[in-house]
């Protein structure tokens, strides 16, 4: 009767404290099985193109897709959910300046992103006062006015 | 009424009975005479099996996430091209053997001994040596807590999800500089609470000295080596003997004399670093102008913080996190989890440590006494050398030993539950032991979602280093630099990231930091 009682107790309390630690340990296995193929869930990496990858912060990315010859004065799908919630057409600069991301946007001058005059009031009416506007201002073309007021970009 | 019980089926030669009885108290039915599902997959799996198993998956999947993360820029890349200079492993023991403040000539070696042993391969050098650092640390963790039944395996697994998920264990995979020197002192700090629980011999005694060696030349964290071993002898543990135990301490009186008095390096004055006070970040000159008069107070801070933040995971860094997050109106989910399993474990740990001050000196023969013994010195020994400044890393030692008192206490409350307590409270103590393990448990994950967006932060670090560092021009070393710097550079941005923008928003309020 005694040992059945302390087989009782002991049971759910040895599985509560083994549980938890259990699973984990068992969906790290099964993580471990995925990164053989490539899909580790905490590492999941998604191909993404040098507008997607200027739009989300990948500094590194857009590095590496520029030395692979990627333009950055071309447009490029952006996929929902990324900046907007419907898919875009957009340039690498564009993504960056709706991102608010001056390192990328630094980043895309020094590696050859140029402005028209038109894209450039379209961006920095866009941008505003907001940390991206003073590289703006540093690749203004010349004679180009800066009105914004009534002005609306396919972003806004 | 109880169920029919099924035929006894007939038991391998090869099973280890000892494990199986033990199996079925816990786990399976009373009485060794049956054998569960697990037992009749793997007859010869045992606790400890199990339990080294369960370590070595979490281990791989830490060094898997070690390995997609590059060699960081901050704090790792002067320590590279220093390395690339020294002519030999001795000139860089030699150059850096008394510098201000510090004497850490070990931590430049590490770098140098691997600087030459990757033959241009640095990222698998440096990431490789930080993956076996940390599974290296797991195995001698639970080589210390020696599972034998199955109530320890639950226990063992428990401790993991403790050692895993707190907060000091971040900061030994996060950092490398480019070696993770905490993660190492850690790893000799099990190492010698494994020595002090060896069957002992000279050469146990000989080991203990190099370790001790080892790690107080590595960072001052090191010293907590000598405090494992004096502490484990001083509780009755015997791997090092008592000639083992006074040679460390001579040795720990040769590194205070030569650091104090023979090369005058002295300790760092709080000018050297920034540290947290209350709820923000102070900068080295705040602290100079605020407790520049009475400096004691800033340390008793120090202090107090450390230890508390191991037993509550607050302050963090010296810093009320909580408070400041519910004063700005925000307090992110993680702060909660972090402060309710550390809290409840404390918890649970100072039920054990009452039951054993219940017990008096009799309870000391008991191992399990022994290890919080041990685990309480070395907890208050590592707060103390924080006083300086405080952070994850210099706690990290604090916090393997607070997992180590952790599966003391969930053993504690498994013994508690055989002696017949009143249904109530064994209610209470089994829906605590359920919570805490899986707070623990999801906050062990939240590891893999920081290495995930360290990485992606050190990527991007790389991909803004300026092309005149990696440009292929000037002096014959100048271009030695350059061609360092390019191929780091090349093997960071080349390595398939995760980016973490690209994750709902609930997994950093949960996971974050």
């Amino acid at each position: 009767m005694g040992r059945r009682l302390v087989g009782r107790v002991n049971r759910p309390a040895a599985f509560a404290v083994a549980i938890p630690g259990c699973l984990l340990a068992a969906a790290s296995l099964v993580a471990l099985m995925l990164a053989a193929f490539g899909d580790y869930p905490m590492w999941r990496h998604e191909d993404v193109n040098l507008a997607e990858a200027a739009g989300v912060r990948e500094e590194a990315e857009v590095t590496r897709l520029i030395e692979r010859g990627q333009d950055p004065n071309a447009s490029y799908p952006v996929r929902p959910g990324l900046l907007f919630e419907r898919p875009a057409n957009l340039t690498p600069l564009e993504a960056a300046v709706i991102n608010d991301d001056p390192a990328i946007v630094a980043l895309l001058f020094a590696n050859g992103a140029t402005v028209d005059g038109q894209t450039w009031v379209a961006l920095r009416c866009f941008a505003g006062n907001s940390r991206v506007s003073p590289l703006l201002d540093a690749h203004r073309p010349a004679a180009i006015p800066l009105e914004c007021a009534g002005r609306k970009t396919a972003w806004d | 009424m109880t169920a029919p019980m099924a035929a006894p089926l007939q038991m391998p030669r090869s099973l280890d009975t000892r494990a199986l009885d033990d199996f079925a108290g816990a786990f399976g039915r009373p009485g060794g005479e049956r054998v569960g599902v697990v037992a009749l997959v793997w007859p010869r799996l045992t606790a400890l099996r199990a339990t080294q198993c369960a370590a070595t998956v979490l281990a791989l999947t830490f060094a898997y996430g070690l390995m997609r993360m590059p060699v960081q820029i901050s704090d790792s890349l002067g320590q590279l091209l220093d390395a690339q200079q020294s002519a030999s492993v001795l000139e860089t023991f030699s150059s850096w053997a008394h510098r201000a403040a510090y004497l850490r000539p070990m931590f430049y070696v590490d770098v140098k001994i691997l600087f030459d042993l990757a033959n241009g391969h640095y990222w698998l050098a440096y990431r490789g040596f930080h993956a076996l650092l940390a599974c290296a640390a797991l195995w001698l963790f639970v080589r210390v807590l020696r599972v034998r039944t199955w109530d320890d395996f639950a226990a063992a697994i428990f401790a993991l999800t403790v050692f895993t998920g707190l907060h000091t264990f971040r900061g030994l995979v996060r950092e490398a500089y480019p070696v993770s020197h905490f993660l190492q002192v850690a790893v000799l700090c099990l190492l010698a609470l494994n020595l002090a629980r060896s069957r002992g011999g000279w050469l146990v005694d000989v080991a203990a000295a190099i370790t001790f060696v080892v790690a107080s030349l590595t960072i001052e964290s090191g010293l907590l080596v000598w405090v494992v071993i004096v502490a484990a002898w001083a509780c009755g543990m015997r791997g090092v003997s008592r000639r083992g135990m006074l040679a460390v301490t001579a040795l720990l009186g040769v590194y205070l004399w030569a650091r104090f008095w023979m090369l005058a390096v002295g300790s760092p004055g709080f000018d050297q670093r920034s540290s947290g006070f209350l709820l923000r970040m102070l900068e080295p000159d705040e602290i100079q102008q605020r407790f520049g008069a009475m400096p004691a107070v800033f340390y008793a801070y120090n202090v107090a913080t450390s230890f508390l933040s191991v037993l509550f995971s607050e302050p963090d860094g010296g810093v009320f996190e909580a408070v400041r997050a519910w004063l700005a109106g925000d307090v992110p989910p993680r702060v909660y989890l972090a402060v309710a399993s550390s809290s409840l474990s404390t918890a649970l740990i100072v039920w054990a440590v009452a039951a054993r001050v219940r017990g008096g000196m009799r309870s000391m023969r008991d191992e399990s006494t022994q290890l919080l013994a041990v685990s309480a010195a070395v907890v208050l020994a590592n707060a103390a050398i924080s006083y300086v400044y405080t952070k994850h890393e210099i706690l990290s030692v604090a916090g393997c030993f607070y997992a180590v008192a952790a599966f003391v206490a969930a053993r504690h409350a498994l013994e508690r539950l055989r002696e017949g307590v009143p249904a109530a409270v064994r209610v209470v103590i089994v829906v605590v032991l359920a919570s805490t393990a899986t707070l623990w448990a999801f906050r062990s994950i939240g590891v893999h979602h920081m290495l995930r967006v360290e990485a992606f932060r050190v990527r991007n670090d790389w991909a803004g280093v300026p092309a005149e560092m990696w440009r292929d021009e000037g002096s014959a070393q100048q271009r030695r630099q350059a061609a360092l710097i390019r191929q780091l550079r090349q093997d960071a941005i080349d390595a398939p990231g995760s980016n973490p923008y690209l994750v709902p928003r609930w997994v950093d309020r949960w996971w974050g930091e």
